[in-house]
C-alpha cells in the first residue's frame, strides 16, 4: 500500500478553474499532480485558483510545481492565485520562496474566485 | 511495523457435521453423501469468501502497530458476517472499522463485502466516524436486500493525541492507558446500520498517549450462554490490562484464553491498534531511497520531535528542511536501483541536531527545484552543514535551537 498523501478535488466556477489540494505535497506526488492540473486547464479558462487551505506539508517540489504552473500560465494570458490562510502552516515556506511574485495568494477562495474574474 | 492478517485460527478443529437422527431415516447412504458434501461445499465457500474479505495485511501507519484476528465460529453453517479493516487515512491518521452483519453464509459474506467497500470509500473521503456511519447507514438501507448489521469506526491520530469513534449498534471499543487501566469509550449505541433511514450517531472523543492501546472486536469475543452482554464486557475490560502490549500478542492471548476449550459459538473479529511510546532523546532509522518514504520519514521525525518539546511551527520547519536534505538523498543521491540513506537526531541542549546521510554518489543541485531546495534548508535551520564524502555520499548536518521564538 502506497499511502495517499494528498487529496485533489476541482470545482466548477465559470470560467475559473478552482482546484482543492489537501494533505501533502512532496517528491512523491508532485508530478501526478502536476498532470492532473495542467488537463484541466483549457485555452478558455481565465485562470486557475488552487486552495491550499488544507494543506499540511509543501516541499521545494511542490513550490517548483507553483512556480512552472504560474509560468506555463502566464504565458497563455492565464492568471494563478493560491489560497493560502494566513495561520497556515505553508505559508512560511512559500513566502520564503516568495511565490507571491508570480502567483498572489488570497485568504479565502471567494477571494481568489473574483479577482481571477476580475 | 507490525501487522497482521487473519489470525490463528488454524488450531481450532471444526467438528464433523452430525445428520440429525430423524433425517437419516428412509435415507439411501449415497444420497447422504451427496447432501453432506453439498453442505460441506457452502460453508468451505462462506468461510473462503469470509477469508478472502479480511485485509491480507494492514498497512503501515508510521507509529501505529496493529494486528486482526478473525475465528470462524464452530459450526460451519455458522461463518458468519465479521470483518475488520484498517485504512491508511491522509496525515497519518489511521480509519480503523469493525463489524458484524446479522445471519450467517454466504449471504452474510456477500453483504459484508458491500458493507467493507461503502465504508472503505467513504474512509477515504476523509469523513468522521459520526458522518461515515449516516452515509453507510444510507447505503445498506437502499440496498435491495438491506443488510442489518453493526459497525464501528474510529480515526486514530497519534500525532494530534486523539481517537474519535462512533458506534452502529457495536460493542464499544477499548483503550487501554500505558498504566494497564482499560476503559470503554461510551458514546451512545445508535442503531444498527439498515434499521433506520435517518439514524443519528453520536462521537466519542479520547485523548491518547504514547503507549495507548486500542482494542476492538465483536460481540462473539464477549458472549458467555447465561451470562449479559454487560457482565462480559466488564469481565473483559478488568482482565485486558495485564495482556502484552503488542497487539499480535495480546490478540493471541485473548483468544487463548477465552476459546482454549474449543471454538467459539459465533465468529470472533478483533483488531488492536497499539501507539508507540514515546521516543527517547536520540532516534536513528533506515529507509528505502523511495520518494514514498518520503512522508513516512516525516511522521517519525515529526513525533520524535514532539517528543523533545518543539513547537508545531518549530516542527513544521524542521520537517521541511529535513524533508529537502531526504528528498535529496532520494531524488539526487541515486539514479538508479534499490539503496537506502540513514536519519538521525538528538537532542543538544536547548535544540535539536538532525543528520542525513546516503550513499550515492552526489550531484549539484540542479538549477529550480535543488538549490530551492538547499536554501529552504538554510533558512529554516540556524546552520546547515553538506558534507561531501569520499569515496560516496553525502551527509547533512542540521542544527535548530527550540523554544526562541516561542
Amino acid at each position: 500500500m502506497r499511502g495517499r498523501l494528498a487529496d485533489l478535488t476541482f470545482e466548477d466556477s465559470g470560467g475559473t478553474v478552482v482546484a482543492v489540494v489537501r494533505g501533502e505535497v512532496d517528491a512523491s506526488n508532485a508530478a501526478e499532480l502536476r498532470i492532473a492540473l495542467v488537463d484541466r486547464l483549457s485555452n478558455d479558462v481565465l485562470g486557475l485558483v488552487i486552495d491550499m487551505s488544507d494543506m499540511t506539508y509543501l516541499d521545494s517540489t511542490g513550490i517548483s510545481l507553483l512556480f512552472e504552473l504560474a509560468r506555463g500560465l502566464s504565458a497563455r494570458r492565464q492568471v494563478l492565485r493560491l489560497v493560502v490562510p494566513g495561520a497556515s502552516p505553508i505559508r512560511r515556506v512559500l513566502d520564503l520562496c516568495d511565490i507571491a511574485s508570480v502567483a498572489p495568494i488570497d485568504e479565502t477562495a471567494a477571494e481568489a474566485r473574483a479577482a481571477v474574474a476580475g | 511495523m507490525e501487522s497482521a492478517g487473519t489470525g490463528p485460527d488454524e488450531g481450532f478443529e471444526r467438528r464433523p457435521r452430525q445428520p440429525e437422527g430423524d433425517v437419516i431415516i428412509g435415507a439411501t447412504l449415497e444420497g447422504l453423501r451427496r447432501a453432506a458434501a453439498e453442505v460441506e461445499q457452502v460453508a468451505s465457500t462462506a468461510e473462503t469468501l469470509q477469508r478472502a474479505l479480511l485485509p491480507a495485511r494492514l498497512p503501515e501507519v508510521p507509529g501505529l502497530a496493529m494486528a486482526g484476528r478473525y475465528v470462524a465460529a464452530g459450526e460451519e453453517q455458522q461463518v458468519g458476517g465479521d470483518w475488520y479493516d484498517v485504512i491508511a487515512l491522509r496525515d497519518g491518521r489511521a480509519g480503523i472499522a469493525i463489524g458484524d452483519v446479522v445471519g450467517h453464509g454466504v449471504e452474510a459474506a456477500a453483504r459484508m463485502a458491500h458493507l467493507q467497500s461503502a465504508s472503505r470509500a467513504f474512509a477515504l473521503e476523509g469523513l468522521r466516524p459520526s458522518l461515515l456511519l449516516e452515509r453507510v447507514n444510507a447505503f445498506a438501507y437502499d440496498d435491495e436486500r438491506p443488510a442489518m448489521a453493526t459497525l464501528l469506526y474510529g480515526v486514530v491520530d497519534a500525532e494530534a493525541g486523539r481517537f474519535s469513534v462512533a458506534s452502529a449498534a457495536h460493542p464499544p471499543p477499548l483503550v487501554i492507558a500505558p498504566s494497564g487501566i482499560a476503559t470503554f469509550v461510551e458514546s451512545s449505541r445508535g442503531s444498527p446500520l439498515g434499521a433506520r433511514q435517518y439514524p443519528q450517531y453520536d462521537e466519542g472523543i479520547v485523548v491518547i498517549e504514547p503507549g495507548t492501546t486500542i482494542v476492538t472486536f465483536t460481540d462473539g469475543l464477549v458472549e458467555t450462554p447465561g451470562a449479559s452482554l454487560e457482565d462480559g464486557l466488564e469481565e473483559l475490560r478488568a482482565g485486558i490490562g495485564t495482556l502484552p502490549t503488542d497487539p499480535k500478542l495480546l490478540c493471541d492471548e485473548l483468544l487463548g484464553a477465552r476459546f482454549n476449550n474449543g471454538p467459539p459459538r459465533d465468529d470472533v473479529a478483533i483488531l488492536a491498534i497499539h501507539l508507540a511510546a514515546e521516543a527517547g532523546e536520540s532516534f536513528q532509522m533506515t529507509v528505502s531511497a523511495d520518494p514514498d518514504s518520503l512522508g513516512r520519514v516525516r511522521r517519525s521525525i515529526g513525533r520524535w520531535l514532539r517528543g523533545v518539546g518543539a513547537t508545531e511551527s518549530e516542527t513544521y520547519d524542521i520537517l521541511v528542511a529535513c524533508g529537502e536534505a531526504c528528498a535529496n538523498a532520494v531524488v539526487h543521491a541515486y539514479p538508479v536501483g534499490n539503496a537506502s540513506f540513514e536519519v538521525s537526531g538528538r537532542a543538544l541542549g536547548g535544540g535539536v541536531e538532525l543528520v542525513i546521510r546516503d550513499f550515492g554518489s552526489w550531484r549539484e543541485p540542479r538549477p529550480g527545484t535543488g538549490a530551492r531546495g538547499l536554501v529552504l534548508m538554510k533558512d529554516l535551520m540556524d546552520e546547515v552543514d553538506v558534507e561531501r564524502r569520499s569515496p560516496g555520499g553525502t551527509t547533512v548536518t542540521m542544527r535548530k535551537a527550540l523554544g526562541v521564538n516561542g
